[in-house]
């Protein structure tokens, strides 16, 4: 029985204070000119309100763990997840180094001076024996170039590399089956690297004259 | 309020004092504590190291290979570079069915029941190899097993698709050469084993090829890396590059030169040195038989070194630079200086005579030196005494070693004076008994075209680290040999060789050339002398000379008459000239009188 006066005070204090204080509670009682000593009749209200609050705390509670928890799961799977995207991208950028190192070949294998020669044959080109120069501060022209003769060309002594060039595959295309003899090829001897592609380019040049229009200079 | 025990303190202490909750109480915590002792000796202690086999099973180390640096010329080409290749390999217990299954990645469909024939088939015409080897190579019960040795990537995943059970891919790395034989002997290669064998590979290989690292993480059941786990990382250390003074495009012109010039006059060998005369770089360093580095095997193995700085020859008349440079620096002679030479010169017994018939010939200094007279070089050398002919021979580099970086390089071979015998103690001043490479006789004659400062050889211009900062090798510190004046005098003296003498072969119609041809008897292999070796040095622009190029022939066949090294001189050093953008020479050439 000695509690009672405390479970008051308690609930006094709960009322006026907190976010939920109901602040017009004691005043609307007194201004009803209700006697001080009947303000026991609230106390039974009090215990609902106080259900009601401790209730939404323990759902509250559990809402912070499962939302806890699933975050962690979350961040566990994304993690996870992110390996694999990881593992993926390393896949393309281990595939586009290799087109890129087998691009990269191609023009070197083009560009090793014995195939540049051949091919230069190959095109109907002579080297000159005779050159010319010009002085540009004195606009001097020295030694007198004539016209490379046609000739058979330089014999081969310097065989091409025997280097095996990769074909280049553009990426995220799987292979198709291709005929053997169209996989790589080692190239032998005089012919230039027999890169289709770069063959024809060239020859197109060789037929239409070059690709840049010839200068047009108009007559006096 | 009702009131329960526990809420009654009195209430609890009298329940608690029961005798019966007392004992329940102990067992509780007993067996807590025996649960308590378990974890802590499963979790802490370990003692069956069931964690650490677990770990250990999860746990996964790799190397990482380093890259090898590659191999540049002076513009930046590469000679040599590593590329990424896979080997086919086969764990052939996993393939003991006659039928497989395969998923087919274009339909997404899963085929099942396909005979090991068609795959051995699919797989042949894919790697070319005919499948009865195939069949060898996969066919059997070892745990591994190479089918194709560093196929390309696009072979690789082909090869793949065609799921053959137990066979898959191992990351290799496959060092290829794209110039092929161009400098392939100065080059050198790597073996298929990835070790280093020969040139440049071998002698420069522990900074090609750099510090391995490794890779250490756990790895779950799926073949992923587990996140969160144990992650080691020990980066490789990619090896650094190799950048040479070699110009490619010269290195192959002077090759395919030399090769054609020793295929026409049947030679055992050829070689044409280009050295730039201001620096000492080494532009090309060409040898009539060169290996292509991607396949060594098909040169003969005698074949394959850098002749220019591994084979010791005795130079014969180029040498006479030598005792006309000793001769002038040290006051005896002066180009202009009169001799009376007779057909034969005999001297302490010793009896020598020229390659060309004559009469008693009244010459100058520098008319013995354009005609290559041994008479005359006898009459003027043999006023040096033999250790000043040896110190100036020494001077000079020879039977000095060459330091270019390369292993299999020779000093030549030079005795010293009191080991000379009667006749050496003559024949070493035009060039007999005593032997240098090809290499030996450029920096003989880049000392006079640099106004005589002897410069180190230099093959290596610069090391390059992973990051691509350069780190050039720095110039050793000349030697001055002869002065400035003597060197002048000297040049002078090659000019009128062009003009005058047995250098007009070599002649250029835009430069002023000076030069000087040498026919040297060679020793056989039996002993005495079955050959001759013909080599022509030259240099140009004479006004001021940048360039020295030397040309080697070992044993031509025919006669000496018709055999002209000059011809490979000068289509090589016009290459040389046109292409380093050398203005034509102007003025007329300066030369001193052959006779009087």
């Amino acid at each position: 029985m000695s509690q009672a006066p405390l479970a008051t005070q308690i609930v006094a204090t709960s009322l006026s204070a907190g976010n939920n204080a109901l602040s017009t509670f004691p005043s609307r009682r007194e201004r009803e000119g209700a006697p001080g000593h009947k303000v026991r009749t609230p106390l039974s209200l009090v215990p609902p309100r106080a259900t009601r609050r401790r209730m939404p705390f323990a759902v509250f509670s559990f809402a912070v763990l499962v939302v806890a928890l699933a975050t962690v799961l979350m961040l566990n799977i994304s993690v996870s997840s992110t390996q694999y995207e990881l593992v993926q991208l390393r896949n393309q950028q281990i595939g586009l180094n290799q087109e890129n190192q087998a691009l990269v070949q191609k023009i070197e294998d083009q560009a090793a001076p014995q195939n540049l020669a051949a091919a230069a044959t190959e095109l109907g080109m002579v080297a000159s024996a005779t050159f010319g120069t010009i002085d540009v501060s004195t606009l001097k022209v020295a030694g007198v170039p004539e016209p490379a003769k046609d000739g058979n060309g330089p014999r081969v002594v310097v065989a091409a590399p025997e280097v095996t060039v990769a074909e280049v595959l553009p990426q995220a295309v799987l292979p198709p089956p291709v005929p053997k003899d169209t996989v790589t090829k080692t190239i032998e001897s005089v012919t230039p690297p027999a890169v289709s592609n770069a063959q024809g380019v060239a020859r197109e040049i060789a037929d239409t004259g070059g690709t840049l229009p010839a200068p047009r200079q108009s007559i006096p | 309020m009702a009131k329960t025990p526990l809420e009654d303190p009195d209430a609890l202490r009298v329940a608690l004092s029961s005798r019966r909750l007392r004992f329940g109480l102990a067992f509780v915590l007993v067996l807590l504590l025996v649960l308590g002792v378990r974890l802590f000796q499963l979790q802490a202690l370990d003692l069956g190291g069931m964690a650490q086999a677990g770990l250990s099973k999860r746990l996964t180390t790799t190397p990482v290979q380093p890259e090898r640096g590659a191999i540049l010329d002076a513009n930046g080409n590469y000679l040599a570079r590593s590329i990424e290749r896979f080997d086919i390999v086969v764990d052939q217990r996993l393939n003991s069915g006659a039928t497989f299954d395969r998923f087919n990645p274009d339909t997404n469909v899963r085929e099942t029941g396909i005979p090991m024939e068609q795959g051995m088939q699919e797989l042949s015409a894919i790697l070319g190899v005919d499948a009865a080897t195939l069949e060898d190579a996969i066919i059997g019960d070892k745990s591994f097993n190479y089918v194709a040795r560093a196929v390309t990537p696009e072979v690789k995943n082909r090869a793949l698709v065609v799921g053959v059970p137990g066979v898959y891919a191992d990351e290799t790395s496959q060092r290829t050469y794209p110039a092929g034989p161009v400098a392939g002997s100065i080059i050198g290669y790597v073996g298929p084993d990835g070790e280093a064998r020969e040139g440049l590979e071998l002698s420069q290989d522990k900074l090609l090829r750099g510090e391995a690292g490794s890779k250490t993480f756990e790895i779950g059941g799926d073949g992923i890396r587990i996140p969160y786990a144990t992650n080691e990382d020990v980066p490789a250390v990619d090896g650094r590059s190799v950048k040479l003074t070699i110009d490619q495009d010269l290195q192959w012109f002077a090759q395919q030169t030399i090769a054609s010039q020793v295929n026409e006059y049947g030679a055992d060998w050829g070689n044409i040195v280009v050295v730039e005369a201001k620096t000492g770089a080494i532009k090309a360093m060409a040898e009539s038989t060169t290996p292509d580095p991607n396949n060594p095997g098909a040169t003969d193995p005698e074949l394959r070194s850098p002749f220019s700085v591994s084979a010791a020859f005795e130079p014969g008349s180029t040498t006479k630079l030598i005792t006309m440079a000793a001769a002038i620096e040290e006051g005896i002679v002066e180009p202009t200086s009169r001799f009376e030479t007779p057909p034969t010169y005999t001297v302490g017994n010793q009896t020598f005579k020229d390659a060309f018939e004559h009469g008693l010939e009244k010459r100058t200094v520098a008319g013995i030196f354009a005609r290559s007279m041994n008479t005359g070089t006898v009459m003027v050398g043999e006023q040096l005494t033999k250790q000043q002919r040896y110190d100036w021979l020494t001077k000079f580099g020879i039977g000095q070693p060459l330091n270019t970086g390369l292993y299999s390089e020779s000093s030549g071979l030079l005795a010293k004076p009191e080991q000379w015998d009667d006749r050496q103690q003559y024949t070493v001043l035009f060039g007999q008994g005593l032997a240098q490479t090809a290499l030996h006789t450029a920096m003989v004659y880049q000392t006079i075209a640099n106004d005589g400062v002897r410069l180190q050889p230099r093959l290596i211009d610069a090391y390059i680290d992973p990051d691509g900062t350069e780190h050039q090798v720095p110039q050793a510190a000349g030697i001055d040999v002869v002065s400035g004046d003597t060197a002048s005098k000297l040049q002078k003296m090659l000019e009128t060789v062009t003009i005058e003498g047995s250098g007009k072969s070599g002649a250029l119609d835009q430069y002023r050339v000076g030069s000087k041809t040498g026919t040297a008897e060679a020793p056989g292999p039996t002993g005495g002398y079955d050959g001759y070796t013909l080599s022509y040095v030259g240099m140009a622009p004479m006004e001021d000379p940048e360039y020295v190029v030397v040309v080697t022939l070992q044993r031509p066949q025919g006669d000496l008459y018709y055999l002209v090294p000059g011809e490979s001189f000068q289509k090589v050093m016009m290459q040389v000239l046109n292409s380093k953008n050398v203005p034509p020479s102007t003025g007329k050439p300066d030369i001193y009188p052959v006779e009087y």
